[in-house]
């Protein structure tokens, strides 16, 4: 098997070969290609359900043919062979697909990409039993906060590799990346009744993912969340805690997409310069920030990444664009494209928040009557055109009287406008990363919300 | 392959597994489409590797490369040992399988026409005429977008105990969206997948479905009502009848879920190990919904699972008791059933089986109401739903709230008049107690490879789900 460094000459290599050929047959294209070693753990219940080891690879050609008419094949077979032939067939399509006459065509104007230290040294010497011995110890961890412990669950992903774009407009561009995700959840359980808490985080470093501490909070918020009541729906002052504060920053962002733009579907649609949000809120896109797991020098069509606000005084600022939906919609693209199986839409991967001056103890100890929030689940958009989402707390959902956290409420599904909650808001001061299944990182602080709306309830 | 799989077998024993499984695993995928008449995507995606996955010293092993040589076999077979080894030191339980026949057998889904025989140019056409359709409904249609997509999957699967299976699947599908801007801002789709070749382009009917979306789209925008909030009789289609069962029949069932391993993310089930076997009222009496993968064409439909057991027709519910679970060899012994229901999936080479739903339907009434327009004349009032516009469900699977596409009022046994933004939110047995009406015709529907499960490799799995028409009571619908 080839080492990561190897492969890393074998992608420059093919990149080569398939530019090459793509120009012989008189067309321009570009390559966006990765190589990775995964380890990844899967535990449930205190017991390791599965690891196991993967070397990921991928390597995806876009032509364009006549700067107007563009197609994309990839493959995982990183044989000269493959590669050649996946540089004639996307070839063959460019040529038969119709021509668009807003797709902006190769880019070629010079870009300027920053050096980005966004690898761990020391991951490509990390063994399986590391990963056990780490994920142990945030299991004794939690179990030993208190006997309602019953099990710690979670998983735990390692990916250490390189990433390379490269174009027939003479760039070239690899560089290393280390990412590392884990959630941890854990369940306590006294008599009949069951509680559980979450909490997903990562770090570029292995060494700095501090699992035994995370572990700990989980558990005591497990625990603390037995005993819950059922509480009636209705409209609730709520703090936002990281994770569903996340949830909400991710809804928000895809209303700022050029995807939602260009589908009319977005309820931020012709809003640029209006203030949207309380003006508390201000988000920023920082894809240089080295501890943002999704931070990186270049995006998916060759644009260096750049720093913009996405939201600053709660006026909304900038929308994301790919480079064709930026042609199409008059605006400017800031290096925020992100590509899947031949789409490209704008993005803002990399957005934090800019955090308030009060911890968020503060913030609950300035709530009467309210519900604290630590997770949401199963948030999806209702009616995108007014922000209308809907999910349901989960994971620790605790109840609020004048200014002290005094027990434990049973779930309730929330229906709510993003645009309506967020107007009357304040922002802790604590940043956190909780990583999403979305490869989208964002920093966000607990926010509190002086109403938001609870539908309907669960027994549990 | 067989000799790859062999050697990789011969080596993981002989490096201490009790137990040793090769997957050869990979798919082609090709997609085109189109947006607001422009060609969006178009182009293959090749994705495949193998993967070892062993038990040594009572604990799971796995490790996977996309290079299909065999002289990578020493060093992936040695990697999934040591997995297994790392996970050991910390293994409470040692992993058991049930026992299952030894199986040698190739299989391949039935299909006319290969699509990726079928030229770009051919398939760009179709697209584009379904794109004037829509485009031909006027101003009001503000986007417009349609594709299709093919799917070849292969397995080469063999394990220590000899079974050998080499399987292909082949399936399509095919989509259209029209987004209209009027009095409000509304989208109507259709997206729709079968186990078929490119036959089945003919069968969803560009030019129909073009037409009958963009129609709606129109009528959603300009005409349509928001419905009041009431409690009332609420008729879903076999789509949105079908999404209904994924969320809160099928996910609840998988047996992975009730164990609590996928509490981190996808959350667990109220259909605990104490409900079953113990008459639990899942629904009313005329709820039977059966899992049966065997069914041909449909999305869900496969010989052998991803662990080498015989796909299996068998109940989840019947007459509204709690039956079964989902499960694979390992869940299925946890909880002392002899057998795999043989539900173990992957979506790709490099990914742990899981169990996954496959086609899970409900069963028609043979003595009902002989089609929609029969239920609705049995109708005085309600409202019929049709196509999936958003959901959500809690971590248990009990509260769930989704909302449809278009609806229509029924009124005297006649539809009237069409509504927009209706939404209907229920706690799962109460909804499924509430089935009180089922027409003899059905259809099952394939909702594509979009179901999502398992962290921290979230895999898409291709599911079929549906049934008849069918009229649930007394049931909570309002308007967002």
């Amino acid at each position: 098997m080839m080492s990561l460094e190897q492969q890393k000459e074998l992608l420059l290599e093919l990149s080569e070969i398939a530019l090459k050929k793509v120009k012989n047959l008189g067309a321009e294209a570009f390559v966006n290609a990765s190589v990775s070693k995964q380890f990844a753990t899967r535990f449930s219940n205190s017991e390791v359900l599965q690891n196991y080891v993967d070397f990921q690879r991928n390597f995806s050609l876009t032509v364009v043919y006549n700067d107007k008419q563009k197609s994309t094949s990839s493959t995982n077979d990183l044989s000269e062979e493959s590669i050649l032939n996946l540089a004639e067939y996307v070839t063959k399509i460019a040529k038969l697909v119709p021509p668009d006459p807003m797709y902006p065509g190769m880019l070629t104007e010079k870009q300027q990409y920053p050096k980005l230290q966004l690898n761990d040294p020391n991951a490509h010497n990390i063994q399986p039993d590391d990963i056990v011995d780490k994920i142990s110890g945030a299991i004794i961890a939690g179990e030993a906060v208190d006997q309602k412990v019953e099990g710690v669950s979670g998983n735990f992903l390692l990916v250490d590799g390189y990433s390379l774009f490269s174009s027939s407009s003479d760039v070239e561009v690899i560089y290393p990346e280390t990412a590392i995700v884990t959630t941890l959840n854990t369940q306590a359980i006294q008599g009949d009744e069951e509680s559980r808490s979450n909490s997903d985080f990562g770090s570029r470093t292995f060494t700095k993912l501090d699992m035994e501490t995370e572990s700990q909070e989980v558990a005591e918020r497990a625990v603390n969340a037995l005993g819950a009541t059922s509480i009636e729906p209705g409209d609730y002052e709520v703090v936002l805690d990281h994770q569903a504060a996340s949830t909400i920053m991710l809804m928000t962002s895809m209303a700022t997409s050029s995807m939602q733009l260009i589908s009319r579907r977005s309820f931020l649609n012709d809003r640029i310069g209006q203030q949207v949000f309380d003006d508390k809120l201000t988000v920023i896109n920082e894809p240089h920030n080295p501890e943002l797991l999704s931070s990186r020098p270049i995006d998916d069509e060759g644009l260096a990444t750049q720093s913009f606000p996405v939201i600053e005084d709660g006026v909304l600022k900038n929308y994301s664009f790919s480079r064709l939906h930026a042609a199409k919609l008059g605006a400017i693209p800031k290096g925020c494209g992100f590509s899947f199986f031949g789409r490209s839409i704008g993005f803002p991967f990399a957005s934090v928040m800019k955090p308030g001056n009060k911890t968020r103890d503060k913030l609950i100890s300035e709530v009467d009557n309210g519900l604290l929030v630590t997770n949401l689940h199963y948030t999806n958009f209702v009616n995108p055109p007014l922000g209308s989402i809907t999910g349901m707390s989960k994971d620790g959902f605790f109840i609020i009287k004048n200014g002290e956290i005094v027990g434990s409420a049973k779930n309730m599904r929330f229906t709510d406008e993003i645009p309506r909650f967020m107007k009357d808001i304040d922002i802790g001061q604590e940043l956190r990363q909780p990583t999403s299944m979305m490869g989208i990182g964002g920093m966000v602080a607990p926010i509190r919300a002086k109403s938001f709306k609870f539908t309907s309830k669960t027994e549990h | 392959m067989d000799d790859l799989i062999a050697k990789a077998i011969d080596k993981a024993e002989k490096g201490g597994a009790s137990f040793a499984e090769v997957r050869v695993f990979g798919y082609k995928y090709e997609t085109v489409s189109t947006r607001d008449g422009q060609i969006e995507s178009c182009g293959i995606y090749n994705d495949r590797g193998y993967g070892i996955r062993v038990i040594k010293n009572g604990a799971w092993g796995f490790a996977s490369t996309a290079v299909i040589e065999e002289n990578t076999v020493d060093e992936i077979a040695k990697l999934a040992l040591k997995e297994a080894e790392a996970t050991s030191k910390v293994q409470k339980n040692p992993i058991v399988l049930t026992e299952e026949p030894i199986i040698k057998d190739k299989y391949k889904t039935p299909y006319k026409i290969d699509p990726f025989d079928i030229s770009i140019e051919d398939k760009i056409e179709i697209l584009k005429l379904s794109d004037q359709i829509i485009m031909e409904k006027g101003d009001v249609i503000k986007s417009r977008s349609n594709g299709m997509s093919f799917y070849n999957v292969y397995m080469d699967y063999g394990n220590s105990e000899g079974t050998r299976i080499t399987q292909e699947e082949l399936f399509t599908g095919a989509n259209v969206s029209a987004i209209a801007i009027a009095n409000d801002n509304q989208s109507r789709n259709e997206g729709l997948f079968e186990m078929r070749g490119y036959e089945f382009i003919d069968k969803f009917d560009f030019e129909k479905t073009s037409d009958y979306v963009s129609k709606e789209a129109v009528i959603l925008a300009t005409e349509a009502q928001a419905p009041k909030s009431q409690r009332t009789n609420f008729i879903l289609e076999p789509f949105q009848l079908g999404l209904t069962i994924h969320e809160s029949c099928g996910h609840p069932t998988e047996l992975d879920r009730v164990l609590g391993w996928e509490a981190d993310f996808a959350g667990t089930s109220f259909l605990t190990l104490d409900k079953f076997g113990s008459n639990y009222q899942y629904g009313s009496d005329k709820v039977n919904l059966v899992c049966d993968p065997t069914m041909p064409y449909v999305l869900g439909h496969e010989k052998y699972d991803h662990e080498g057991v015989a796909a299996k027709k068998f109940d989840v519910v019947r007459e509204g008791i709690f039956k079964g679970y989902q499960s694979d060899r390992q869940t299925a012994k946890i909880v002392g059933l002899e057998n795999s229901n043989g539900n173990a999936r992957i979506a790709r080479y490099n990914r742990v089986p899981l169990v996954r739903m496959s086609n899970l339907y409900l069963e028609h009434d043979p003595e009902g109401p002989k089609d929609l327009d029969a239920l609705i004349a049995e109708t005085d009032e309600g409202i019929y739903g049709i196509g999936w516009k958003s959901h959500s469900i809690d971590d248990k699977r009990t509260n769930f709230q989704f909302a449809v596409q278009i609806a229509y009022e029924i009124k005297n046994g006649e539809l009237g008049q069409p509504l927009k933004n209706t939404i209907y939110q229920a706690a799962t047995p109460e909804f499924w107690g509430g089935l009180d009406m089922m027409t003899q015709e059905w259809a099952i529907e394939g909702l594509g490879p979009s179901c999502g499960k398992g962290a921290p490799h979230m895999q898409a799995m291709w599911v079929s789900h549906g049934g008849p028409y069918s009229r649930f009571k007394d049931v909570n619908i309002f308007t967002g």
